[in-house]
């Protein structure tokens, strides 16, 4: 009797050891998700935003990329992330890349919908940790956003979030004069603050709030919103 | 001799079944993981902000054409008279007073309610008030004295049974203090309206830019 409970306990021991080191096998020899960290260079993300955003002049936008006009935004975003040194990602369904030119045919995509979408490059962002997301208070004249990071809009006006543009850090606005609003970058919080540079309305050292800053309607303007992407280098996808 | 090597079987055995057993767990677990990638790969901020317009395509008017013109009349009414509540009073000493008298107050609410149908007058009045606490003494807000809506561009009316829906491309033009005018970029605007006590008032209102950017 006592010589059956041992080997029983022996065996169930046994098949314990066995579940263990069969699941380890199985992990071990599975290839995860994860990828190196990408290196990201925020000073060479911010310098390419600003040199390739002229205010209110699209001369200076990149001509070796797709110039997607008034909705260029998003591309424009990319091109800065790509510039810091963030890395292409062409497997499973989560997807960030750029292929040059888009081909004759329509079909012939060049990019990724998350290369010049806003949600998606936003869902690319969050999902693979390569950002992580925070909410400034719209009024405030500096943010958490360091040059490199992602500025996210939402004009308030029931469209939800539908504009990005990359932050440069923190300083002195440009010198200009908005032709739409007859207002100086200056104007805004005594002239300095947390910056951004945009493509669609193109922008360079403009405020992070711009949009908030000139927006009279105080409905609107209490519905607007932004979130702050911060972009996570030491990300593992 | 075979009583000697049943023991060292039955250890082998349960040593593979355990092998089986373990190994057969990890690939369901992984198995799991991989049919759902959306619990492995959430987007918190999917589906947040205010609202999902998108830029729809003009459509041709429809309904009798002499509806669509009282609508179109009445939209651009209506869409100065949403912001309106909101202007300035130039005199300093009304201006002071503009957020808090109640009768100052009594006048928006007005103003809301012949702008916005029944159901939605108080709602938006209570959201009046709350910008005007939150915004009239920031001093990052620049207070306007007038107000217009501009129609660029009628890009379909639909008219049918008492309700309309309005597609037009347009801005808000604001008046400044030195009495120049801030002009707003063209949005494509979505407007839902309902006849009612013979007037026609906003149910909806959802803009989305043109451009994407400010």
């Amino acid at each position: 009797m006592i010589s059956k409970l041992i080997e029983m306990s022996r065996n169930v021991a046994l098949i314990l050891l066995g579940a263990t080191v069969g699941a380890l096998i199985v992990v071990q020899a599975t290839p995860t998700a994860s990828f190196a960290a990408f290196p990201f260079n925020r000073a060479n993300a911010a310098a390419y935003a600003s040199k390739h955003a002229c205010n209110n002049n699209e001369r200076c936008r990149n001509a070796s990329y797709v110039d997607l006009g008034d909705v260029d935004c998003t591309n424009f975003v990319s091109q800065a992330l790509r510039a810091g040194g963030m890395t292409m990602k062409r497997t499973t369904s989560l997807v960030w890349w750029y292929d040059g030119m888009p081909g004759f045919f329509p079909w012939e995509t060049n990019r990724s919908r998350s290369w010049s979408g806003v949600s998606d490059l936003r869902s690319f962002l969050i999902s693979t940790d390569r950002g992580n997301y925070s909410y400034p208070l719209m009024s405030a004249s500096t943010t958490p956003a360091a040059a490199g990071d992602i500025y996210m809009y939402d004009w308030g006006k029931g469209e939800g979030y539908s504009h990005m543009s990359v932050a440069l850090g923190s300083g002195t606005f440009a010198s200009y004069k908005d032709p739409k609003t007859g207002r100086f970058y200056s104007s805004v919080t005594s002239g300095y603050g947390s910056m951004m540079a945009q493509h669609s309305t193109d922008r360079d050292g403009a405020p992070w709030n711009w949009g908030f800053q000139t927006e009279r309607d105080m409905g609107v303007r209490a519905n607007m919103d932004t979130i702050v992407i911060r972009i996570n280098p030491g990300a593992a996808n | 001799m075979a009583e000697e090597s049943t023991p060292w079987r039955n250890g082998v055995a349960s040593l593979i079944a355990g092998l089986v057993i373990g190994s057969s767990a990890a690939i369901a677990g992984f198995a799991v993981a991989a049919v759902g990638p959306d619990s492995l790969f959430a987007d918190p901020l999917a589906g947040k902000g205010s609202g999902s317009a998108i830029f729809l395509e003009p459509m041709k008017d429809q309904g009798p054409q002499s509806e669509v013109v009282l609508v179109k009349k009445a939209t651009q009414a209506l869409l100065t008279a949403r912001v309106a509540p909101q202007r300035f009073p130039r005199d300093k000493k009304l201006a002071d007073s503009f957020v808090r008298s109640s009768l100052a107050r009594e006048v928006r609410s007005a103003s809301v309610a012949d702008a916005w149908v029944k159901s939605k007058a108080s709602k938006k009045s209570l959201e009046l008030e709350s910008a005007l606490e939150q915004f009239a003494n920031d001093p990052t807000y620049l207070p306007f004295y007038d107000n217009r809506f501009v129609v660029s561009r009628w890009q379909g009316v639909s008219v049918q049974d008492g309700e309309a829906f309005v597609l037009l491309l347009g801005h808000q033009e604001y008046q400044n203090e030195d009495r120049s005018w801030q002009v707003d970029g063209d949005d494509q605007w979505q407007i839902s309206l309902v006849l009612e006590d013979g007037a026609w008032k906003l149910s909806s209102v959802a803009a989305v830019a043109t451009g994407g950017a400010r």
